[in-house]
């Protein structure tokens, strides 16, 4: 027994060594296994020395990558071996490195431009097959260099207009101040630079984007499951970008074309530390116009737009940028109406945009990054009225102040898995206008009171891949709104319309306050390599909006906080899609549909009139609206023929729900809202021909806008005088354009330090006389009697356009 | 290069055409039976008025025809006192006598030929604010006509007043011009007899002028809205303000009369709408489109869409003549040269007839305006 027990307890102690040992060596193997480098990555610009963001990182050994940052990194953590790296970049010769990664390895990688390879594609994914891998749905991107290459009007290179060649996106028309996009209003869309929302994002009245084009970096446009880090409009977000002056020398840009020309200057301030990019633009070419028509000869459009970046870096894990963006119009132009009760020789508009962006971004590690922004918009609108016999000078001036404070945590855990979290806190000051008489004795001082409102947001959003081929991006926001005192309140009476009585609210009170919960979902099926579905879910609030009776407003009209009677439009908005690529990813093909469902979108009541209006809640009409349409777009994004296709159908209501007969809009049935425009196909086509020279076609064309034709004509006193019944119950002929762009580069560099090239852009090459609008007027004996035949009204068409619009422009660059 | 021929250069180079304007066919959405009221009560003698119109369809043709046999009467909504308005020339009015009276309120009922009735609600009739200066000032480029494509001249008539302190007004201006008139008609492939222009077996010229038989003044009306709402300007004198635009159709010597009504806020509104839709609807900031509704009403179908508006309002007056004699430009209005029947030996059937009556109607008067100067 004792031997037994003997060799049972020598059993018992040679396995206990036994697995003392098993542990031992699992341990160390496992230490071993464990023993990781970090490989990082930078890839530059030969050229611009600038970071290159969405270079696309390829990794032979572990078959793994993944793509740079905007501050042009990629870190991954590996096991000690050698790899081979590959760097693909569109437009840029792709670069190999082998690396033996032994110890923490940062590689710089410069990437040389190879013009025959660059493509013209302006829509393009962040990565080559982006568009199939990420849950990200309705997001499309413009990069700089492809902004310049877009025929434009007069040689601008044009943000917004740009954007209305993709699926989805539209204007007003020729003029139009701001972007329509899947049928949602002008003022349904967040437009940020640099996170600074911009109010009024056109010059002269809507021919060209405010945005000055040197210093954009990129453009990126959200319109399906917006990312949670963004709120405030019920349609989309346009997220523009200043490029980070990331540079060693000095360089000097610029242009000089027929409606404006524009400088820029890129340089270091501090070696290393301190760089700067200060971009200008001004169009001064207005004595022109009485050449153009008779009409304008009294006709004055004077702009400028700047904009600053300094970029600062105090630590290697530290980025502290600052954006400044200035833009200044001035005109006056004899077709647009004058303001009625202000008795003034003209109407002068003098309007400003003023800036500021200080942005902090900290890296904890590779993995880990806190984004901090504070954010001044200002916004002032003026107008001006020359008195009649006398030098005095009326102005009617109001603001719009915006502040913001954010701070985004986010962190990358694995490849698969990464999420953000925020917080947000925006106010909005509104002087809806101050009427300064100057030294006039027939007007007096009007002074509206300053609205206050502040807007608190929680955001957090996680990409994540519950199973494989399957991703999501799965986001939340909650918003808080208040309105707050000092306030005013109308007490007006809902059948009647009339005013009752004001309740006044103390400073700091709380007038009226707001919560929305908004889920964003986005999920991405991968069904094979080359094909995916994709399905999306948001919902939106609006606190702000602008009031305005006409197409597209004038910079003047009147922005508006969420009150107790304009509640927040509110929009939940659903799409499904599926994509599939070919040829390598080169040949991308996509079917959207999407479905929006939108509430408290503001309208007004016939005869509105908002002009220094205390208590304009009774001039508008919220009604419902529904927006839905079917997107196909097809891509080819690389070869010497490269382009796109893209053709939309889809329809934008919006019904009024008013009890008082002359309050309601046809009737409170559902009718076209003024971007309903069921048919639209956009085409683009670049011919790379060598590498001194790209050819490029833009064709849009698409189902006219709708207007409003007259049911009857009655007789008052002389004037015969058009009765409406129904709103939008017609459309205007189709609108169709071409354009042509060809782009000159300089062969040989005769000056090294000088480069220039040449843009010739013809829009509008067929000459087709779109209309803008068509009205009628009074019939005069003789005039244009074979055209109004029998009618009581003769009948007039807008355009803007009737014939080519030539343009050359040269760009230069000194470095 | 010198500044013009740097312009050339640039316009060549663009061949830019901004802000085109053509000529299109007029398009209707036409629909039958809209039943549009205008009525006005004043405080001018011979001043009051309704109209009552319907669209129609007649012979596949759309038009609108003044409503024959309807009742009409105005309502004095305080002392219940009923005028009854009869029907003359295209209208319904009072008796020449009748005339509202500041502080007074009124409305209309009608009652049409087929049963339907409208009612307005009631007006106040507000005091007046009298002019105090009229102006008129000669601008060669006074507007510019998309039909011509050029700047037209004429006479900008301002006028100025002084707004009452501490009171909302609301001013519709609205006015008359007497211009002479020398030929008083135009018999066109025919001639004149017995009132009328008739054929002739005989040949004619393309036509035949008849020169006004007596002192004959052309009267024309405004083609555009003026008004006015003094929420910028309480209490304070208003100077030089257009309320009238007087285009140069010829070189005859003008008068104009300036009527002020002061409107309620409701009118001034309807007159707001009307102002969008006929001056307003060409910029690039037109606003769309409104029904032209005011306060009339029907009382037994809350859903049935009146067009319109019966408006009682006080009148001031104000004239100014305005030679045009020695004005360079051209006059607007195509010169006929005066073609006249022959008197001796003539082969038309007599009597011979060299000259037309100078008849009354609203567009036409042998009533010698008050300031006018020979």
């Amino acid at each position: 027994m004792d031997e037994l027990n003997k060799t049972g307890s020598h059993f018992i102690r040679k396995a206990f060594y036994f697995f003392l040992g098993l542990v031992f060596i699992i341990f160390c193997s496992s230490s071993l296994q464990a023993q990781e480098y970090s490989l990082v990555v930078e890839v530059f610009d030969e050229l611009t020395k600038q970071p290159l963001e969405s270079a696309e990182i390829t990794i032979d050994q572990c078959s793994c990558g993944g793509i740079t940052n905007n501050n042009g990194i990629f870190s991954i953590n590996l096991p000690q071996d050698s790899y081979s790296v590959n760097v693909n970049y569109i437009g840029f010769k792709s670069e190999t490195v082998t690396v033996s990664l032994n110890s923490r390895q940062n590689i710089k990688i410069n990437l040389i431009e190879e013009q025959e390879q660059l493509s013209e594609v302006i829509v393009r994914a962040k990565r080559i097959n982006d568009n199939l891998e990420l849950p990200q749905m309705g997001a499309l991107q413009l990069q700089t260099q492809e902004l310049k290459k877009i025929p434009s009007g007069l040689g601008e290179a044009d943000v917004l207009r740009s954007m209305t060649l993709l699926a989805g996106v539209n204007n007003a028309g020729e003029i139009s101040n701001g972007l329509s996009v899947r049928g949602g209003a002008l003022d349904q869309n967040l437009l940020l630079l640099d996170n600074a929302p911009v109010f009024n994002p056109t010059h002269l009245f809507g021919l060209f984007s405010v945005f000055t084009p040197d210093v954009i970096s990129s453009v990126d446009l959200y319109r399906a499951n917006i990312p949670a880090r963004y709120g405030g409009r019920i349609t989309s977000v346009l997220d523009i970008k200043v490029k980070n002056p990331y540079v060693d020398k000095f360089k000097l840009s610029g242009g000089i074309g027929i409606v404006s020309s524009r400088l820029n200057i890129e340089t270091p301030i501090i070696k290393d530390k301190l760089m700067m990019t200060l971009g200008g633009r001004a169009g001064l070419t207005d004595f022109l116009l009485p050449l153009v028509s008779e009409r304008l000869k009294d006709t004055k459009a004077k702009f400028y737009d700047s904009t600053l970046k300094l970029l600062y870096l105090p630590t290697k894990d530290d980025q502290v940028t600052f954006t400044g963006f200035y833009s200044k119009d001035y005109y006056q132009l004899d077709l647009i109406t004058k303001i009625q009760n202000i008795n003034a020789k003209n109407n002068q508009y003098d309007f400003k945009t003023l800036n500021g962006t200080l942005n902090w971004r900290h890296s904890f590690n590779d993995q880990s990054n806190l984004r901090t922004f504070l954010v001044v918009s200002d916004y002032s609108p003026k107008t001006i009225f020359p008195e009649v016999d006398n030098p005095n000078e009326i102005e009617f001036e109001s603001k719009i102040n915006y502040q913001s404070f954010a701070s985004e945590f986010s962190k990358e855990i694995k490849s698969d898995l990464n999420y953000y979290l925020g917080i947000q806190a925006n106010k909005y000051q509104i002087s809806p206008g101050e009427l300064r008489p100057g030294n006039s004795n027939s007007v007096e001082a009007v002074s509206l009171a300053k609205e206050n409102s502040y807007e608190f947001a929680g955001y957090a959003n996680v990409n994540f891949k519950p199973v494989e081929n399957v991703a999501v991006s799965a986001g939340l926001r909650f918003s808080h709104y208040v309105l707050v005192g000092p306030f005013e309140q109308a007490q007006i009476d809902q059948t009647t319309g009339l005013l009752l009585g004001v309740t006044e609210f103390e400073s700091g009170a709380g007038v009226k306050t707001y919560n929305g919960l908004e889920p964003r979902l986005g999920a991405n099926i991968k069904l094979n390599k080359t094909t995916s579905i994709k399905a999306s879910y948001a919902r939106l609030n609006q606190y702000l909006q602008n009031v305005y009776n006409s197409t597209t407003p004038l910079p003047t009209s009147r922005w508006k906080t969420a009150d107790s009677y304009i509640k927040p439009q509110i929009s939940d908005a659903y799409g499904l899609g599926i994509y599939k690529n070919f040829a390598n990813n080169t040949i991308e093909l996509g079917l959207e549909g999407y479905y929006r469902d939108s509430k408290n979108n503001l309208t007004f009541k016939p005869g509105a009139d908002f002009f220094l209006e205390e208590f304009l809640e009774r001039d508008v009409i919220q009604g419902d609206g529904q927006a839905y349409g079917v997107e196909f777009s097809i891509k080819k994004s690389s070869g010497k023929v490269n382009g796109w296709l893209n053709y939309t159908w889809s329809r934008s209501l919006l019904r009024s729900n008013n009890e008082k007969l002359a309050d309601r809009i046809n009737n409170n049935k559902w009718y076209a809202s003024d971007f309903d425009r069921p048919h639209v196909i956009n085409s683009t086509i670049n011919f790379e021909g060598d590498k001194y020279n790209t050819w490029s076609f833009n064709f849009t064309g698409q189902t006219g806008r709708p207007y409003t034709v007259a049911n009857s004509v009655f007789k008052l006193e002389n004037i015969d005088v058009p009765i409406f019944i129904e709103r939008n119950n017609a459309r205007l002929r189709p609108y169709h354009r071409l354009d042509f762009s060809w782009n000159v580069k300089y062969g040989e560099k005769v000056n090294k330090r000088w480069v220039g090239d040449w843009t010739f852009t013809v829009y509008n090459v067929y000459s087709r006389r779109n209309p803008f609008n068509i009205y009628y007027s009074q019939r005069q004996p003789g005039v244009d009697a074979d055209v109004f035949l029998g009618s009581p009204l003769g009948s007039y068409e807008l355009s803007i356009l009737n014939s080519p619009l030539i343009s050359l422009t040269y760009n230069f660059v000194f470095q | 290069m010198n500044k013009i021929s740097i312009k050339y250069f640039f316009a060549l180079l663009s061949l830019v055409y901004l802000g085109c304007i053509n000529p299109v066919e007029p398009e209707f959405e036409f629909k039958e039976g809209l039943v549009f009221i205008e009525g006005i009560a004043t405080t001018v003698k011979g001043g009051s008025y309704v109209i009552i119109n319907k669209s129609v369809n007649e012979f596949g043709i759309n038009k609108t025809k003044f409503e024959k046999g309807a009742s009409v009467s105005f309502v004095n909504s305080v002392s219940g006192q009923t005028v009854e308005l009869v029907e003359l020339e295209g209208a319904y009015v009072p008796s020449i006598e009748f005339k509202a009276n500041v502080g007074e309120q009124w409305e209309i009922q009608i009652t049409l030929e087929d049963g339907r009735q409208y009612y307005s609600q009631s007006e106040t009739v507000l005091e007046s604010v009298p002019i105090t200066n009229i102006k008129a000032t000669y601008n060669p480029e006074l507007q510019f006509n998309n039909g011509t494509g050029s700047f037209e001249p004429g006479h900008a008539v301002s006028i100025t007043f002084n707004d009452p302190i501490s009171e909302e007004n609301y001013y519709y201006w609205t006015f008359k011009s007497y211009e002479n008139l020398l030929i008083c008609q135009v018999c066109f492939d025919g001639i004149y007899r017995g009132g009328l222009c008739g054929p002739t077996d005989i040949a004619t010229p393309d036509y035949f002028s008849y020169t006004c038989d007596t002192d004959c003044w052309k009267v024309r009306y405004p083609e555009s809205i003026s008004i006015f709402d003094d929420k910028f300007s309480d209490g304070k004198t208003t100077t030089d303000l257009i309320v009238a635009n007087v285009p140069l159709y010829t070189k005859e010597n003008i008068v104009v009369e300036i009527q002020q009504l002061s409107l309620t806020p409701d009118a001034y509104d309807y007159y707001k709408v009307l102002k969008d839709l006929v001056d307003n609807s060409s910029g690039f900031n037109a606003p769309p489109p409104a029904a032209l509704i005011g306060n009339m009403f029907n009382p037994n179908d809350a859903d049935d869409f009146v067009f319109g508006r019966f408006t009682a309002a006080a009148t001031s007056t104000i004239d100014i003549f305005i030679e045009r004699g020695n004005i360079p430009e051209n006059q607007l209005d195509p010169q006929m040269p005066m073609s006249i029947e022959p008197t001796f030996m003539s082969p038309y059937p007599a009597p011979a007839t060299i000259e037309a009556p100078c008849n009354e109607s609203r567009f036409k008067t042998a009533i010698q305006p008050e300031v006018w100067m020979n």
